[in-house]
């Protein structure tokens, strides 16, 4: 993946991710509660509102929080969520809860919905007892069933494939062309699969990595339509953010494009909305929230927001901006 | 079971290069070999897979790194080490015991000549080779000098087996003859071996685990494979697997991938001399530009949450 480069990938029609919640930890710790969600029409009834609660250990976001540990279920099942039916019937099949680390404590869980009976996938990565490689903790495949028989075999050390990549420089990635990449490793898998586009989030409590989350998009679906990684830079006397990678559709390029020459300043932008609060921002209002790129954004169809500060030594080293 | 019976830990290999900066042939392998484990190194020829088991064996000296085995860091060659190569190296003068004997002595010195007779004769039983006791080397097949070369090592009672290409020059029916003694002998030693091979469905029918290496220079582990079949290991129920072929594939994949790089790192080596990319390398102990990469903090250090 070329640095500072807006790429295009094949039209993509249908999203991964059907919606995301942000819990953040409630006074004294006693619990988390619902601070932010956005899910697409029609999923709002099988959700909780916003302000509910949860104690430690309760719920998927409640065992992430607890545990202090990312989760993915590859199931929808009582005892990971109450309203377990409604979400399956809704369509939803699968979750990942990632805990995100701040100063030796969980500052929030990121929550997120998949749908099922997608051609796409996410994995969950982490560190293998006694060795020193990354293995695969749990994953979701969705239709790619054959691409899923092998994943779990597979290991990677520092900056081999995009697990490795991600764990080497400690910053999110984007890695387009898969099935062509002499970077990512199961390419004829990818190939096979149709896989186009591969997002890798690393989870970093301190120094220490935690978690690699992946996400596997092919031509008919994604995980989202824009990906943007956002690094903090020097601007004359001022830090603000510059977008160090890109990768989009071919119907949400002109949002990508915007972003070139941007430098935002802390809490401008949803990227800078996480760069200041240092946990997840979400939106439903892109256009509201982007307000430095509403004109495209609008334009490229897109109304969804996630971005996802990663933290190294309790700074803020990177912003992963996924919009859809 | 001890996951680090064998820790190989940033192991770097250079030679001296007399136009230029030293030449690293290997340059950060990292691996952990669990106690009885079989670990198979596949890679293209050349990419350093025999120097990384030399430097194991204790042969070849380590310009970088450290490897221990059973708590032990190593420090040339030892009896807890057996290198079986490709070609069997037997005394031609010296009759199949009489070679395995060599090491025997040198294992067992306290016991009395029966006894290390009978040692020689039960290791050369393994091997199948009970009724070519007092033969020598010009009496027998490169299978049966082979067999008699794997008797010599594991009647060292080795901690550590090396296998550094041991079938590459027999037919493939003797192959696969001494695959199944190999694995065998492993099954009831419970030996932890390294195997270097260059045969996809060798190295997926004996391994436990498969590193495969990148490209030296600068060669390094670029992916390790699970191979989940149990053992003892039934080569037809191996074959007909529904994971085997998707194996087979991801390592030919990887050969594949590393194929086309050479080329294209070929390529760039006649655009740019390594002297203008590699910082200098010097000796054993140390820390060149390159090494304190390794210790930068963003460099993270994994761990394995869980549960």
């Amino acid at each position: 993946m070329a640095e500072d480069m807006t790429a295009v990938t094949e039209s993509q029609t249908m999203q991964m991710i059907a919606a995301a919640e942000v819990w953040t930890p409630l006074d004294g710790d006693s619990g988390i509660q619902l601070a932010q969600a956005i899910a697409t029409p029609g999923l709002n009834a099988a959700l909780p509102a916003v302000g509910e609660t949860l104690l430690g250990g309760e719920g998927l976001a409640g065992q992430a929080w607890a545990r202090e540990i990312p989760l993915l279920v590859d199931r929808i099942a009582t005892e990971d969520f109450a309203n377990a039916d409604a979400l399956l019937e809704s369509g939803i099949t699968a979750a990942a809860a990632l805990p995100m680390y701040d100063h030796g404590r969980v500052s929030a869980v990121l929550l997120l919905y998949l749908r099922g009976g997608v051609r796409a996938a996410i994995e969950l990565w982490a560190g293998r007892s006694g060795q020193h490689e990354l293995g695969m903790v749990c994953s979701y495949y969705g239709d790619l069933e054959r691409f899923g028989n092998i994943s779990p075999y597979v290991n990677f050390p520092m900056g081999s494939g995009l697990p490795g990549k991600v764990w080497q420089t400690g910053r999110p990635q984007v890695m387009e062309g898969l099935a062509q990449s002499s970077e990512f490793l199961r390419s004829t898998g990818a190939e096979n699969e149709g896989l186009t586009t591969g997002f890798g989030l690393p989870l970093i409590r301190g120094l220490e990595l935690r978690g690699v989350l992946l996400t596997l998009d092919s031509q008919v679906t994604s995980a989202a339509q824009v990906y943007e990684v956002w690094e903090p830079t020097m601007a004359g006397q001022a830090a603000a953010m510059c977008r160090r990678q890109a990768a989009s559709s071919k119907e949400s390029s002109r949002f990508a494009r915007a972003s070139e020459a941007l430098k935002l300043q802390p809490g401008e932008g949803l990227v800078g909305q996480a760069w200041a609060s240092r946990r997840p921002e979400l939106t439903n209002e892109l256009a509201i929230a982007e307000s430095g790129r509403a004109s495209v954004v609008e334009a490229d169809g897109l109304s969804f927001g996630l971005a996802i500060p990663v933290l190294i030594a309790d700074e803020v080293r990177a912003v992963a901006m996924l919009a859809w | 079971m001890n996951k680090r019976y064998v820790e190989i830990v940033n192991l770097v290999k250079a030679y001296p290069n007399p136009v230029g900066d030293p030449i690293r042939v290997v340059d950060g392998f990292n691996l952990n070999i669990a106690e009885g484990e079989v670990i198979g190194v596949i890679g293209h020829s050349g990419c350093g897979k025999s120097t990384v088991l030399t430097m194991t064996a204790g042969l070849n000296e380590i310009t970088n790194g450290n490897i221990v085995v059973d708590g032990k860091e190593i420090d040339g060659p030892g009896p807890d080490r057996a290198v079986v190569f490709q070609a069997p190296c037997l005394l031609p003068w010296m009759t199949a015991a009489q070679n395995v004997m060599l090491g025997v002595k040198r294992v067992y010195p306290h016991a009395t000549k029966r006894q290390r007779k009978d040692i020689v004769a039960y290791y050369l039983s393994l091997v199948g080779l009970a009724d070519a006791m007092d033969k020598r080397p010009r009496e027998m097949s490169g299978g049966m000098q082979q067999r008699v070369g794997i008797a010599r090592a594991i009647a060292l009672k080795p901690k550590m087996l090396l296998l550094d290409e041991p079938f590459g020059r027999l037919d493939s029916l003797t192959r696969m003859d001494l695959q199944d003694v190999i694995l065998d002998i492993l099954d009831r030693e419970k030996l932890t071996t390294m195997v270097i091979t260059h045969d996809v469905d060798e190295a997926i029918y004996m391994s436990d685990r498969i590193c495969m290496m990148t490209n030296g220079p600068r060669a390094r582990v670029g992916q390790v494979l699970d191979i989940p079949f149990e053992r003892p290991r039934d080569r037809k129920a191996v074959l007909a697997h529904d994971l085997y072929y998707d194996l087979r594939g991801c390592l030919i994949d990887f050969l594949e991938k590393f194929e086309k790089k050479k080329h294209t790192d070929q390529a760039e080596e006649i655009a740019a001399p390594r002297s203008a990319k590699e910082p200098p390398i010097s000796t054993r102990g140390d820390v060149s530009a390159r090494d304190a990469t390794l210790t930068n903090p963003l460099t993270l250090a994994v761990v394995s949450p869980m549960a």
